[in-house]
């Protein structure tokens, strides 16, 4: 069943004298319980995608046309309220920076029942004891010393469990990942990597993964859309796109891959051998 | 935390300015133990009046023959509560008014800066003896004079804290986690922006115990007997050929508390300050 349908969405940027198409025309359908790739360079639209989904995007910037539809309702038509509601609580997102997503003056514990409490009628206490579930679910080490730690106290990997706890904890239905390992080293992206793929089994969640990385698409995705110029260029089943990739610039991208997954991972098992 | 105490303890001018504040505090609250005579009592006989500082009187005398050491004591306690009471005031109303601009922006922002420029049109001092002057003295009209009226600074600085702050990821990570705007403003934002408040307040406390000072002395502001600080150099100002401790003791305390406040603002400035932070 179709949790997600992106139909025909629009994102332009007014600047003074011109129009900037972010997202032109772009459609696709995220299933239940699926990952979906959507791959692109920078300044592809892939994060406008995905802030428009959320409704995230600010001036100047406006979704223009198209629709988006979550779950039956369209998110498009919702009152500000009704979509703060469905933020972090239906439809989660994971940034690409931890340090920078996280708030340096709070603690990681003081985030996330921050988090809870703005979706949950809760106690301190209920909310403390989810958090601490929450942190032990993305296998942060010594939660408890976690909860109360400053985010400069942890490293890149630590701060993206955070992270993701954050934006688990409430259980939502679809997770956006905007790139979320590309600021952390290649050890710790793959940690991070099968967190995701652990979660999505256990809570049977939908995940829309944005990346530049054809790599960790062909690890994680289902399915995946390549977007140029904010636009889809070609979409399908991951095993499709990578061994008969249609569009010229699909092809280029494969390319532009050192080698494929496999390969490299070889090579990395005999780099730590020797 | 524990590096602030640090930080203090090795900025010798915030140490002496905190030392100095917390033992006027200390004065302040303990004034009725401390003070050796009644503040109030006359005692207009000759050998009693405008004595110099003796053993008795350890400041001396004023006209009326009331012991100034005690005055001096309970004085301590009106100048204080008057500024802390006026900067809880502009605390209160500069930081939301700041908020609400710099998180909102656009028309509410324009709004509430045109009325902040408005306000700073006016001479401060002279607005308050203008109203002062309409409402008749009184301490508790003094403290919210000066509260309704020092709020704008601290409207422009909190305003454009949180005008570089909204735009931070982890204030858009908050937005699309779900958070309402309440939360985001002051749970997330403001937090960070506090350091600049801190600084601010005392550099208020010192202007706004000068203020009361002031209008003391011009009586406007607290009324004899009731002593404060600027109301004792009011009606010491009449011996100064005669009784220099009239003036000079009340003078001195002034300038050596709202210099201290000054001193802990500057240095805070320089401790908080987020460049030289990590």
């Amino acid at each position: 069943m179709a949790l997600l349908q992106v139909k025909n969405l629009k994102t332009h940027f007014f600047a003074e004298s011109e129009v900037r198409k972010a997202v032109d025309d772009v459609s696709f359908v995220v299933q239940e319980g699926e990952t979906f790739g959507l791959v692109g360079e920078s300044g592809s639209g892939k994060t406008v995608t995905a802030l428009s989904i959320l409704k995230l995007v600010d001036e100047p910037g406006r979704i223009v046309g198209g629709d988006i539809i979550f779950g039956g309702r369209s998110l498009l038509e919702l009152s500000k309220e009704n979509m703060r509601k469905i933020r972090g609580n239906d439809i989660s997102i994971v940034f690409q920076e931890p340090l920078t997503a996280l708030n340096p003056v709070l603690s990681i514990g003081e985030q996330v029942t921050e988090q809870i409490h703005a979706h949950r009628d809760v106690s301190k206490e209920e909310a403390k004891e989810t958090a601490l579930a929450c942190l032990k679910e993305v296998h942060l080490p010594q939660p408890e010393r976690v909860f109360y730690d400053y985010p400069h106290r942890l490293s890149g990997g630590m701060r993206q469990r955070a992270m993701i706890a954050m934006a688990l904890c409430l259980r939502p239905r679809l997770l956006i990942a905007d790139e979320p390992t590309t600021a952390l080293d290649v050890t710790i992206q793959a940690e991070i990597l099968d967190l995701f793929r652990e979660i999505k089994k256990k809570h049977n969640m939908s995940i829309l993964f944005i990346t530049h990385d054809f790599g960790i698409i062909a690890q994680l995705a289902d399915r995946v859309a390549v977007m140029q110029k904010g636009r889809i260029v070609e979409q399908g089943g991951v095993e499709n796109i990578f061994y008969y990739p249609k569009d010229a610039y699909t092809k280029e991208l494969l390319e532009a891959v050192p080698k494929i997954p496999r390969e490299l991972r070889i090579q990395n098992d005999r780099n730590k051998k020797s | 935390m524990n590096d602030m105490f640090k930080e203090i303890v090795k900025n010798k001018q915030v140490l002496f300015g905190v030392v100095v504040i917390l033992f006027m505090f200390i004065v302040a609250l303990f004034a009725p133990v401390l003070a050796t005579h009644d503040p109030l009592e006359l005692d207009l006989s000759a050998d009693v009046r405008l004595q110099p500082p003796s053993a008795e009187h350890i400041f001396g005398t004023d006209d009326m023959g009331r012991d100034l050491f005690s005055r001096m004591v309970y004085g301590a306690r009106i100048s204080l509560s008057v500024g802390f009471i006026a900067v809880a005031i502009m605390l209160v109303i500069g930081v939301t008014l700041g908020v609400i601009a710099g998180y909102y922006g656009k028309w509410v922002d324009t709004l509430i800066m045109r009325l902040v420029e408005i306000m700073m049109c006016f001479p401060r001092f002279y607005l308050i003896l203008m109203i002062l002057a309409f409402l008749g003295p009184s301490i508790i009209y003094v403290m919210i004079v000066i509260g309704l009226t020092s709020w704008t600074g601290l409207t422009r600085l909190v305003r454009a804290e949180f005008l570089s702050l909204r735009e931070r990821e982890y204030a858009i990570a908050a937005k699309a986690l779900g958070a309402s705007d309440m939360r985001i403003a002051f749970r997330h934002i403001l937090p960070n922006a506090l350091a600049p408040v801190f600084v601010s307040i005392t550099l208020s406390l010192g202007g706004a115990i000068l203020l009361e000072s002031g209008l003391s002395f011009l009586g406007l502001g607290v009324q004899i007997p009731t002593p404060s600080w600027g109301n004792i150099i009011s009606t010491g100002r009449f011996y100064i050929d005669s009784a220099w401790w009239l003036t000079v003791i009340p003078g001195l305390s002034i300038l050596l508390t709202v210099l201290s406040f000054y001193l802990v603002g500057e240095g805070l400035r320089v401790i908080l300050d987020p460049r030289m932070k990590r």
